[in-house]
């Protein structure tokens, strides 16, 4: 096991290793598989703290990314916020919506949670179309390009490459940081046995509520994030079932509930994803069929996912069999 | 002695039945009180009611003198009130010892501090050779073991073990009647509900026998071994000690 | 109008009743939150269209073939997928039939194109007159056909030896297996009627609405709402819950904007799960699993 200040470092070099990689990287259509491959990492790590570790399966975070997107875009146009500004507060309004969201299914659990969490994040996509005032309605709003720092706009790809890598990273870090403790150690107790987690004095209300709102945030800003770098946003670009099914997705097939899972599942799924696009874009929806039948694989074959199992085979492998500890 | 526990005239109903009747009992400090009574007598309910799982319909809990009725589980356990459960809930992706310091984090908010009092805990039950392996690779009877541990770790005033022999071999039942003799000469209250009539009738200062959701009699083992009721309703008249 | 308004809903709901009965029916007996189930209807719809298309059946005559045709369907899924995810955590059974509703609404997507698929006939737009309200004429045979099978249903339930053992099952899984019921093929059962159910209403649905790769959500959002409404895993209660539905749908879009009707059924499912997840008519407890 690494000591804690031998993984910051540790993680802080590989960082540093792949922001010198992607200065390297020139073809734009690699950069671009690049950035949706580290979105995608973050949705999916962001859904985890909620989905994974809190066993909360929300299937509306397209709602965060949508509140994120709209809010700093038109904060942006109208006011002339700074996106790193809007993002903010794009997050905030997704952990309020979060927290409304968690204190009405205090009661419920289950498949009628995810039920919930579709209704509201339809309801957005609804009221996205129908407030044209407010949101341009399906016309969308496009964002001017101004290059510089404080509009979060860049000539060269690269900087929302690395943007995106830091940003995961920065999740990256928060679970870690929350698998050491308290919060942690609570959140996977509660998803394992909620039961006996309350029996030990875990407050499996206020720890589940935690993790939603967390996760809303952090959702908010990788869709600030994805705004500002497609630079035009419409209700389905941003609030499509999509942002909802494919963090999800990710996490499952990577790893529930464990760190590395999610973006595991997105460098895997995302390159997987843009490949089957262009290659068959004449085939609508290849790509959802086959993630669709990867999902069906994963629950019922493999429901840990490919790290638990890449973890569990390479022990066996170093050690002879015996089990250990990370 | 000062009161530890005192519940007062409980009553659950699930429907059409009675499940707890009008229990009332009192535990004294560093006490160990028995449950005993056939399968459906009402006794996990019982557990259910004081420990905030079930809110009861008529009757009062107190822990310490403080009305604690209808309180969640968390906040009971926050309050020195720890339960385990009859059908073990290991959470089966932790490791024992990560199992432990969920319990640990109650009193503790560092993971060094709540790691510290998990491995007291984890060496006390006798589990420290499986403190890393994940609780879902445990037997039956270490599982039995790990719920007590994990219930120890939250440093509670007063324990409710629900059935923590069944399944287990003579020797461990005897490595258990160890355990929680010194769990009480540590300070500890302790209400245990068990099937096991030896391992109970050794432990308990005073027993309270249950059927059919009353509580039917109350005494030392000795008085509830004669207790001509208990012999007809519990035991069918026949009452034997190996 | 309000009048106008009620009576179309009604005949609306009758044809949601179907799906709901469905969905619910699977719910009750193999607690199972079937999210394939809005897809089984956009299948039906398809191959009303197809037959139609292919060999000029009116979607009448498909009535009797359709529903075969997803009640074999329904065998197969039950059999491939959702018998494996019987009692397990609730992750796997959302999931496992996510996945499956992603891959039949995508391979509809990638052999049809998205485009907008409908049955032209003659009836489409017959209307007849009853004193102040204009009915279209298929509303009107939809609401009827509705109406007789879920008589048919009811009498199946009640009468016949599976009917009881469907009951039986949905009262008590453990009991039921003690008394001898093969409760595998009761699951089967249930599942292949329920997706009949769903066939049958996507062929009444045909000559109303067109239909499109992605239909199958809005199918399923309504059903659950219609569902919750009523009580998860009371037929009664999916029944007056889909005619709630019918109306608020018909009302909402006259007074609200056709955009906006979703967002009133939306809600309503919201308020019901806060304030009386149970449902109508449900038992209280059913919502926790």
């Amino acid at each position: 096991m690494l000591k804690k200040g031998g993984f910051v470092l540790s993680a802080g070099l590989v960082v540093l290793l792949m922001v010198a990689l992607i200065y390297q990287i020139k073809n734009k259509y690699y950069l671009d598989i690049l950035f949706m491959t580290f979105f995608w990492a973050s949705l999916a790590a962001a859904w985890n703290i909620s989905g994974g570790y809190a066993g909360q399966f929300s299937l509306g975070h397209a709602a965060y990314v949508g509140i994120g997107a709209y809010s700093t875009a038109l904060l942006y146009i109208n006011f002339h916020v700074s996106p790193w500004i809007g993002m903010v507060v794009g997050g905030l309004f997704s952990a309020l919506l979060a927290l409304f969201i968690g204190v009405i299914t205090v009661k419920v659990r289950g498949p009628f949670y995810t039920l919930i969490t579709i209704a509201v994040a339809e309801l957005l996509y609804i009221s996205a179309i129908q407030l044209k005032e407010l949101t341009h309605g399906s016309e969308g709003v496009s964002l001017p390009f101004k290059p510089g720092w404080v509009n979060m706009t860049f000539r060269e790809r690269e900087t929302y490459v690395v943007l995106a890598l830091l940003f995961v990273a920065l999740i990256y870090f928060i679970t870690k940081t929350m698998e050491r403790r308290r919060i942690g150690y609570y959140l996977i107790a509660i998803r394992e046995n909620e039961d006996a987690a309350r029996a030990l004095g875990v407050p499996v209300k206020e720890m589940k509520l935690l993790a939603t709102v967390l996760s809303a945030f952090l959702t908010a800003v990788g869709g600030a994030i994805y705004a500002m770098y497609i630079m035009f946003i419409e209700p389905d670009s941003v609030l499509s079932f999509a942002f909802s099914i494919q963090p999800a997705l990710m996490s499952i097939i990577g790893g529930l509930g464990t760190s590395l899972g999610p973006l595991i599942g997105s460098f895997v799924l995302s390159p997987l994803d843009m490949f089957l696009r262009e290659s068959f874009s004449h085939i609508n929806g290849l790509n959802l069929l086959i993630y669709g039948f990867l999902l069906v694989l994963f629950v019922l074959f493999w429901p840990e996912g490919l790290w638990p199992n890449a973890v569990r085979v390479y022990r066996k492998w170093r050690s002879g069999g015996v089990e250990t500890k990370s | 002695m000062a009161l530890k526990l005192k519940v007062e005239r409980l009553t659950k109903r699930f429907g059409g039945l009675t499940a707890v009747r009008d229990v009332s009992f009192e535990v004294r400090d560093q006490e160990i009180l028995g449950i005993i009574g056939p399968n459906g007598a009402g006794k996990t309910t019982l557990f259910h009611l004081i420990s905030g799982f079930e809110r009861p319909d008529a009757g009062r809990v107190f822990l310490e003198g403080q009305d604690i009725t209808g309180k969640s589980p968390e906040a009971i356990s926050r309050l020195g009130l720890t339960r385990t459960f009859q059908l073990v809930k290991p959470f089966g992706k932790m490791t024992v010892l990560e199992n432990v310091c969920v319990g640990a984090f109650l009193r503790r908010s560092d993971l060094t501090d709540a790691r510290a009092v998990a491995e007291d805990v984890v060496e006390l039950v006798g589990l420290k050779p499986f403190a890393d392996q994940p609780a879902a690779t445990l037997p039956i009877g270490h599982r039995k073991r790990l719920e007590l541990a994990r219930a120890l770790a939250t440093e509670p005033k007063i324990l409710l073990l629900d059935e923590v022999m069944g399944g287990l071999t003579p020797a461990e039942i005897g490595q258990m009647i160890d355990t929680i003799r010194r769990l009480r000469e540590g300070g500890l209250t302790i209400v245990i509900i068990e099937h096991h009539m030896r391992a109970i009738m050794s432990l308990s200062d005073r027993v309270v026998v249950m059927h059919q959701g009353e509580k039917i009699a109350e005494g030392t083992p000795k008085e509830i071994a004669q207790d001509s009721r208990v012999i007809e309703a519990y035991f069918g008249g026949e009452l034997r000690f190996a | 109008m309000l009048l106008q308004l009620t009576v179309s809903g009604i005949l609306l709901g009758g044809i949601y009743a179907l799906i709901a009965v469905g969905l619910t029916l699977i719910f009750g007996v193999m607690r199972i939150v079937n999210f394939t189930h809005g897809d089984l209807v956009m299948l039906g719809m398809y191959l009303t269209y197809l037959l139609y298309k292919g060999f000029g059946l009116d979607p009448y005559i498909s009535l009797f073939i359709v529903p075969l045709a997803l009640f074999l369907i329904g065998v197969l899924i039950q059999k491939l997928v959702v018998q494996r995810v019987v009692g397990r955590p609730h992750e796997v059974q959302i999931f496992a039939t996510v996945g499956l509703s992603m891959m039949l609404s995508n391979a509809v997507l990638a052999y049809f194109k998205g485009d907008y698929r409908s049955v032209q006939t003659t009836y489409s737009t017959d209307t007849i007159q009853i004193g102040p309200v204009f009915l279209g004429v298929p509303q009107i045979v939809a609401f009827g056909i509705s109406a007789v099978i879920t008589l048919v249903l009811f009498l199946f339930l009640k009468f016949t030896y599976t009917g009881k053992a469907i009951r039986a099952t949905t009262q008590n899984r453990i009991s039921a297996t003690l008394m001898g019921i093969d409760v595998r093929r009761v699951y089967t059962m249930t599942f292949a009627i329920g997706s009949a159910l769903a066939g049958i209403a996507a062929v009444l649905l045909m000559p109303l609405y067109p239909t499109y790769p992605s239909i199958g959500e809005a199918y399923l959002l309504i059903a659950f709402v219609v569902v919750v409404l009523g009580g998860l895993g009371s037929i009664p209660g999916a029944l007056v819950g889909a005619l709630i539905i019918g109306v608020v749908e018909t009302v909402s879009a006259y007074y609200l904007g056709s955009g906006w009707k979703q967002a009133a059924y939306f809600v309503i499912f919201i308020l019901v799960l806060i304030m009386r997840p149970q449902g109508l008519f449900g038992q209280r407890g059913a919502e926790q699993l």
